[in-house]
């Protein structure tokens, strides 16, 4: 209850500071108060415009929107006193006081001292840059346009100081400045237009977007509170403005990638491994296979050896087959069949404008891409209607904000990946999906082919698997609705004083849709799966015959509400006040279900019904019985919040900042005492514009600002609680009984993440703006982060999580830029360059050995959360190729003994899995409408660990290629370090190879990122043109590496896949 | 003033009646609706009947290590994992890198047990709900000494009451919380809480339950029969059988079973006391074969030489398995066994009459209506001779073997097994350091305990 109170008293401050105007007005009755709003010269509402009377010293702030209203002092007559407007990068105007009510002012750019003016949105206010003391980077509509992506986050690659997407497995991590989580959320948070985004930010439309702002210290980010531990990257879209004729703008490009390459990752080749299964059968190896219960599939050409071995076909019969199917590559046939060349088109139009009442931006756009894997295609439509609406001679506000995705993805592409023979073996690099004419070919799949061909004689229907013919058969689909209402309601309740309302409504309704059709081999499989043969013959089906309809269905919603005062007051031209305070909720429902049908027929909507209690022994294992399986699942999700934040700037003279804020923010996380649900967090910050001193007399560097900020942001995991928790599983296979599991052991103590920053900066800008730039560094102190501490098994868990854990950051960001030739010939170069470096400080138990080294998150006392750690390595032995290491500081093959005498400390340290050092180099040249820019990347000092051969027990059968590379007779030793095939399996062996020094590589390289080269035509130059401009571009991605510190693999960061290189051409017209 | 302050004021009191309202029922709701904080005693039963991935299932070790089965080379070889392999051939390292489920599961059974223990303890309950409450608290305890029992039998020496007190045993968590120290109790004290949570148990279960996944009474005095019988406690082990059977001694007339199915026993049958089954390594029917002279020692008449085993192609597999899944190895109890154990303990005590009650009373379900001529034993020891025979023949693919052998360890009937792998032959005597497994590496490096000497 204590910060309600506060929060109250905080506001009768606020109000306090305008009653004693409110005093002396009461004699004149006649005191008025002028409005009005300043714009640059090109009608953009400028924010934080310093209004002043030079005579009677009043003045004020223009707030987001251009807008101020300024009290005139008792006496004050039309004319009687000057109003000097002053803006940063702009020249001062003074005008005699008007007798208008309302007053428009536009400043023009200061010639002499051109700097650009940086507006920072912080999602809860807009102000100046050069009044903030805190950490943020802009990204302009040009330089976010300067890319071509369908989705926001890839076109912030290598231009947002601090930013870094590094390409993980499966996806990319976003992350600003570092990790400063173990293993609650390490996302930064997105907020689009004031509220935080809930959504897939892929779903958003780039066309829509105005601009971008990073918040990366606790200055800003504690307005965002207890989610903004890993930074804020605040989106804000196009709105219309007042006074601005309509403007019809039109995009348009297409996209086109390069086919992904199917021999990227080098396999065993066919002929090994054809030997191998040689090698394997005569080893004994598939007797279990010929004898196992399951009738486990067994590859065609084993097959061909166990006929061989029956004696059924001869040596040359046998030796014919070999040879025609060592000709095969099944590569191919995904390069041909599977993978085609991604295609995206994208269209985009926007109408926007207002007059000085209303103001609109209406926007419509249309996306459709053809995926690598032919059948996965998806397309979204978006639309955007945006109205703001000014009464009262602007003293009350309303706006309307709606917006609507509709997203359809079809998933119907066969990866290569899950094209396997069972689900113990791969998929044999000889097999085909079709034959010369394209028509598709069965491929053994999941059972014995004699099983299979028994079973089709005893009655079932046809049990073959032959993929091409499965794409057609099958269709996944998702389809996502996305709506969303923004409505925002101001008033300006005294000219200092402004009251703000506003509410989010988010709904996304997601269904998904597997059908499986009649004929697909999913179907056919589980039906026959759970046939029955009955003593008379006849069959007995537990699953009737026909499709299988799967379906999810997901919908989230939200409602975001925010009641915010801002007070902004200028004293004299000394002192300025900016501040405000709110309270917001926000709560978000999630609720999903599935389903399946069997039976389905989409003709008429049939399904039929089933049993889905009794277990029934299956087709191929009798003794083993199985339910039919059901899918039937829901699930609900509540996350709920309730914040109170204030935060202030104080400006004296225009040249010292003081800035505070403060937040509060509680959250239903489970099974906490409410007290310690909440955490308060704050920040304080200090600025200097040097430049406005007296003393300052530096021509050269006109511009030059030193700023510090310290306090404290927030992160939350959820998946912790505090009581033991159990989660109801469903009910148990064998009694029907409810069951549950622990989730959770008990944790009184847990509390919230926090992460504590310290930032300091200098800006500066030399004359005319040739170089500027800014150099900032930071500590950023990770407190009661969320870890795990490993347990002794006999506890019943094998690890805690809680607050056990501290990180330590430190770090730059630089970033420069320099106009190097101005006038016809433009050049500019523009260079990023951070350095970000993450030390574990407290972490309570050491992790176990396999988890350092298995990459991963595995915390480690003094170093980084994410680092690659290796095993020492002793070489091959010359004798017989088996893998050396060290046991008590002698070489040894005990590998077992090695592994398990291994501790933290006696395991080699490569260094951090993550770049210490990235940015980028952009250089941008222009000449009269012509412009290319051209963005080089790079990231430094991080290591991975290399993909080889694991033999397994089965002498590596089409494992990695580095096989064809492996020690075979002595003296290989001397030019590889690839273990020979050993006499039988031993995973410690494969394990210490896999895991040793032999395999780590470091990931330094530098990539020419993209290249933008654009050609504009504007009405300016050529009078008859119908647009008033028109740009035509061309823009490439993912060119290619320049350098790289190891020759072992192609490309570091990308290892399954190829970085997908990518050409677009567009055009892009305003009427 | 008045006149300016009382609007802006009015104007501000919606954005400060929005500022007032306590948070506390709000953020009340769940974060995900699945989960429960247990406190009821629906949410206790739940957690208990987890049975498919905690709390029936146990140890396979034992059975991987006895003598139930063989392998051939090509199937030793194609076994997935290193600790498969190096346990048939009782090596001096048996775990690859993975935290063996032995182990561990066996303690998360326990920690579930505490969990609803402690939970228990804190719950006030109405005296209509005082018999769930009872049957829960049973329950409980019963899994815990069950999970204890299992463990002794592979992570601690065999049972000898001279010497128990001194000689390490396993630890023993009575409490749920996570913090407390991890330490070996003694063999004695390890085993008097096995006999403590399950006399207990025995006290408080229902007579009869619904489900066999659940313990009742007579499951728990079996349990206790079993654990007397290992510790050498003859008495004891003959009064616990006798009131498990006196509970619940129906036997299964194997003329009823079809010897076509492919699984002649149902999931659940009336013999089975309590449902458990061996954690699912890869030896189950695929690749695990019977000896010859094992399936020999039946008798033509005797229906289990069809029940238990098939042929195929001069291989041959054990198919009798009481969990009513071929994947699936029984472990749990059954009133077969205990039979078996009142006959033996019997036997030991000179009862050679009652002994052999018991073993033709067993039996006679076993053969051929009428072709059974009940055993006679001359003395003690016959009968003894007969009843071990018999326990080799009934209880064989049940977890039992490993045990058995142990404890025999020392007595004519002691046995030293012997592996015939790749040409080489592996052996593995009476009192071998190896008849007990190594604690996991990662239990040693974490909690420090004492290893076990191999």
């Amino acid at each position: 209850m204590k910060i309600h109170l506060l929060i109250f008293y905080f506001l009768l401050f606020l109000l306090r500071w305008s009653l004693p105007a409110h005093a002396q007005e009461e004699a004149e009755r006649d005191a008025r108060i002028l409005r009005g709003k300043v714009l640059d010269e090109g009608g953009q509402p400028l924010p934080g415009v310093n209004l002043l009377l030079k005579a009677s010293r009043g003045g004020t702030v223009t707030d987001s929107d251009g807008l101020f209203s300024l009290r005139l002092p008792p006496g004050v007559r039309p004319g009687a006193d000057t109003l000097q407007v002053s803006y940063i990068g702009y020249t001062t105007e003074e005008f005699p006081l008007p007798a208008t009510d309302f007053l428009e002012v536009r400043l023009l750019p200061d010639i002499e001292n051109l700097m650009a003016v940086e507006i920072v949105s912080t999602g809860y206010q807009q102000l100046p840059k050069e009044r903030s003391t805190g950490s943020f980077v802009q990204v302009d509509e040009e330089l976010f346009n300067r890319s071509v992506s369908p989705d926001i986050l890839s076109r912030l690659d290598g231009i947002a100081s601090g930013l870094l997407l590094q390409p993980q497995a499966g996806g990319r991590e976003l992350s600003i400045r570092g990790r400063s989580t173990l293993f609650a959320n390490s996302e930064p948070l997105i907020v689009v237009d004031n509220f935080p985004y809930d959504g897939d930010l892929a779903s958003i439309n780039p066309n829509d977007v105005e601009n971008i702002t990073l918040l990366k210290d606790a200055a800003a980010a504690s307005i965002w509170g207890a989610r903004a531990g890993n930074g804020v990257i605040v989106i804000t879209t196009k709105q219309g403005r007042h006074g601005q004729a309509p403007q019809l703008s039109f995009n348009s490009n297409v996209t086109v990638g390069e086919q992904p390459d199917a021999f990227y990752i080098p396999r065993m080749s066919t002929g090994d491994y054809m030997a191998t299964e040689q090698a394997l059968f005569e080893g004994g190896y598939y007797g279990a296979y010929e004898r196992a219960a399951d009738k486990r599939a067994i590859s065609p050409f084993v097959e061909l050896l166990i006929l061989h071995r029956e004696g059924r076909i001869t040596d040359a019969e046998l030796e014919a087959e070999r040879a025609r199917l060592q000709e095969g590559d099944v590569r191919k046939d995904f390069e041909r069949y599977l993978y085609q060349q991604p295609l995206h088109q994208q269209v985009a139009a926007s109408l926007r404008g207002g007059d000085h009442r209303q103001r609109y931006y209406f926007s419509a756009g249309y996306d459709k891409a053809l995926e690598r894997l032919i059948g996965d295609e998806n397309s979204r439509i978006t639309l955007n209607a945006k109205n703001s609406w000014a009464f009262f001679r602007q003293k009350l506000r309303f706006s309307t904000d709606l917006y609507y995705i509709e997203g359809r993805t079809v998933n119907n592409g066969l990866d290569p990946q899950g094209l396997r023979q069972s689900n113990f073996d791969a998929l044999p690099p000889y097999s085909r999906l079709a034959d010369e004419g394209g028509n598709p070919l069965p491929l053994i799949r999941d059972y014995r082919l004699g099983f299979v061909q028994g079973a089709e004689a005893a009655g079932l229907p046809d049990w073959r698997y032959r993929p091409l013919e499965e794409r057609e058969l099958v269709d996944r689909s998702n389809r996502l609705r996305d709506f969303r209402a923004n409505l925002e309601l101001g008033y300006q309740l005294l000219p200092e004083l402004q009251a703000s309302l506003r509410y989010q409504y988010w709904n996304s309704n997601g269904l998904g849709r597997d059908h499986y059709g009649a004929d697909s081999y999913y179907a056919r499989d589980l039906v026959n799966r759970f046939t029955q043969l009955e003593d008379d013959g006849s069959l007995s089906r537990a699953i009737p015959m026909g499709g299988i309809l799967d379906e999810r269905r997901r919908l989230s919603q939200t409602h975001n509400l925010r009641a915010q005062l801002l007070f902004a007051k200028l004293w004299g031209d000394r002192h300025e006040l900016n501040a405000l305070a709110g309270w917001e909720m926000k709560g978000m429902e999630t609720g999903a279900s599935s389903f399946r049908y069997y039976g389905y027929q989409e003709e008429g909507l049939l399904v039929a019904p089933y049993d889905g209690v009794t277990r029934y022994p299956q087709y191929q294992q009798p003794s083993r019985r199985q339910i039919v399986p059901g899918g039937q699942q829901l699930s609900l999700l509540h996350d709920r919040f309730i914040s109170y934040y204030a935060n202030a700037a104080y400006t004296y003279h225009r040249r010292y900042l003081l800035t505070l804020s403060g937040r509060r923010d509680l959250s239903n996380l489970f099974g906490v005492e409410a007290n310690q649900r909440g955490v308060p967090l704050w920040s304080a910050g200090l600025g200097w514009n040097l430049h406005g001193e007296s003393f300052y007399r530096w021509k050269a560097l006109p511009y030059l600002k030193l700023r510090g900020s310290w306090g404290y942001n927030g992160n939350i995991d959820k998946s912790v609680t505090a009581f033991t928790t159990a989660r109801l599983q469903g009910r148990s296979w064998d009694t029907g009984l409810p069951y549950a599991s622990i989730t959770n052991p008990p944790n009184p103590a847990l509390r919230w993440e926090r992460v504590r920053i310290l930032n300091g900066g200098l800006d500066f800008a030399t004359r005319n703006h040739r170089l500027s730039g800014s150099l900032e560094y930071y500590l950023k102190r990770g407190e009661d982060l969320i870890g795990d501490a490993l347990l002794s098994p006999v506890t019943g868990r094998s690890q805690f999580r809680g607050n056990v854990s501290s990180t330590e950051g430190r770090g730059v960001d630089l970033t420069l830029s320099s106009l190097n030739l101005q006038g016809n010939f433009r050049w500019q170069t523009d260079w990023l360059w951070s350095h970000a470096r993450t030390l574990v400080t407290g972490y309570e138990a050491e992790a176990g050995l396999y988890q350092l080294l298995s990459f991963g998150l595995y915390p480690r006392e003094g170093y980084p959360p994410l680092a690659i750690y290796s095993i020492p390595w002793a070489g091959l032995n010359p004798l017989n190729g088996n893998p050396q290491g060290w046991l008590n500081g002698e070489r040894s093959e005990d590998w077992s003994a090695i592994i398990n005498n291994m501790t933290g400390d006696s395991l080699l340290y490569h260094g951090p899995a993550q770049p210490q050092h990235f940015g980028g180099l952009r250089n941008t040249f222009s000449w009269k409408g012509i412009s290319l820019s051209c963005n080089l990347t790079y990231s430094l000092g991080y290591y991975f660990r290399r993909e080889s051969i694991r033999y397994g027990n089965n002498r590596g059968l089409g494992g990695h290629g580095d096989w064809s590379y492996r020690w075979q007779q002595p003296g290989d030793e001397v030019f590889t370090q690839v273990p020979s095939i050993p006499e039988r399996g031993n995973s410690y062996r494969d394990d210490f190879y896999l895991y040793s020094e032999a395999l780590v590589e470091r990931g330094d390289h530098l990539r020419l990122q993209d290249v933008n080269l654009s050609y504009t035509l504007s009405r300016e130059q050529w009078e008859r043109l119908p647009f008033r401009q028109l740009q035509l571009y061309a823009y490439a991605r993912n060119l290619g590496i320049l350098w790289k510190a190891t020759d072992k693999v192609p490309d570091p960061d990308y290892r399954t896949m190829p970085a997908p290189r990518s050409l677009a051409l567009g055009l892009r017209a305003d009427f | 003033m008045k006149k300016y302050t009382i609007p802006c004021c009015g104007l501000l009191l919606p954005f400060l009646i929005l500022l007032l309202p306590g948070c506390g029922d709000y953020l009340d709701v769940k974060p995900d609706s699945a989960l429960i904080v247990p406190q009821n005693l629906q949410d206790y039963q739940a957690l208990l009947d987890n049975d498919f991935y905690i709390m029936n299932q146990e140890p396979a070790l034992g059975f991987m290590g006895a003598d139930n089965y063989y392998l051939s080379d090509d199937d030793w070889a194609s076994l997935f994992t290193d600790t498969e392999r190096n346990t048939y051939i009782w090596a001096e390292e048996i775990f690859d890198s993975w935290l063996p489920q032995d182990w561990s599961l066996p303690y998360e059974q326990v920690f579930y047990a505490n969990v609803v223990l402690e939970g228990l303890e804190e719950l006030t309950v109405s005296q209509a709900e005082r018999a769930e409450w009872e049957g829960l608290k049973g329950s409980a305890l019963f899994y815990r000494s069950y999970a204890f029992y299992a463990l002794s039998q592979h992570f601690a020496p065999p049972y000898d009451p001279n010497g128990a007190a001194d000689t390490p045993g396993i630890p023993l968590r009575l409490r749920s919380e996570l913090e407390a120290p991890v330490s070996r109790a003694s063999l004695q004290e390890t085993y008097a809480e096995i006999i403590r949570s399950g006399e207990a148990a025995a006290a408080l279960l229902p007579e009869h339950s619904t489900y066999p996944t659940r313990p009742d009474k007579a499951a728990a005095w079996a349990l206790l029969a079993r654990v007397a019988l290992i510790m050498g406690a003859w008495e004891s082990a003959e009064d616990y059988a006798s009131r498990s059977l006196g509970l619940r001694d129906q036997l299964l007339d194997y003329n009823s079973l079809d010897t076509a199915a492919a699984l002649p026993f149902a999931l659940f049958h009336e013999e089975v006391l309590f449902h458990s089954v061996l954690l699912p390594y890869n030896l189950s029917s695929s690749r695990a074969r019977v000896e010859g002279n094992l399936y020999d020692s039946y008798a033509q008449e005797d229906l289990r030489r069809q029940l238990f085993f098939t042929e195929e192609e001069d291989v041959l597999r054990f198919r009798g398995h009481y969990s009513g899944q071929g994947n699936l190895l029984f472990g749990g109890l059954a009133t077969d066994e205990v039979y078996l154990i009142r006959a033996e303990s019997r036997a030991r005590l000179g009862n050679v009459a009652g002994a052999m009650e018991d073993l033709n009373r067993l039996l006679r379900t076993r053969w051929q209506a009428g072709s059974f001529v009940p055993y006679t034993a001359a003395s003690a020891a016959e009968a003894l001779d007969l009843v071990l025979a018999e326990r080799r023949k009934e209880l064989l693919f049940r977890g039992l073997r490993w045990s058995d052998l142990r404890r025999l360890q020392g007595t004519p009937h002691e046995k030293t097994l012997v592996r015939e792998l790749m040409g080489e032959t592996y052996m593995l005597p009476p009192h071998s350091p190896r008849w007990v497994y190594p604690i996991p590496q990662q239990e040693i490096d974490i909690s420090g305990i004492a290893q076990n000497p191999r």
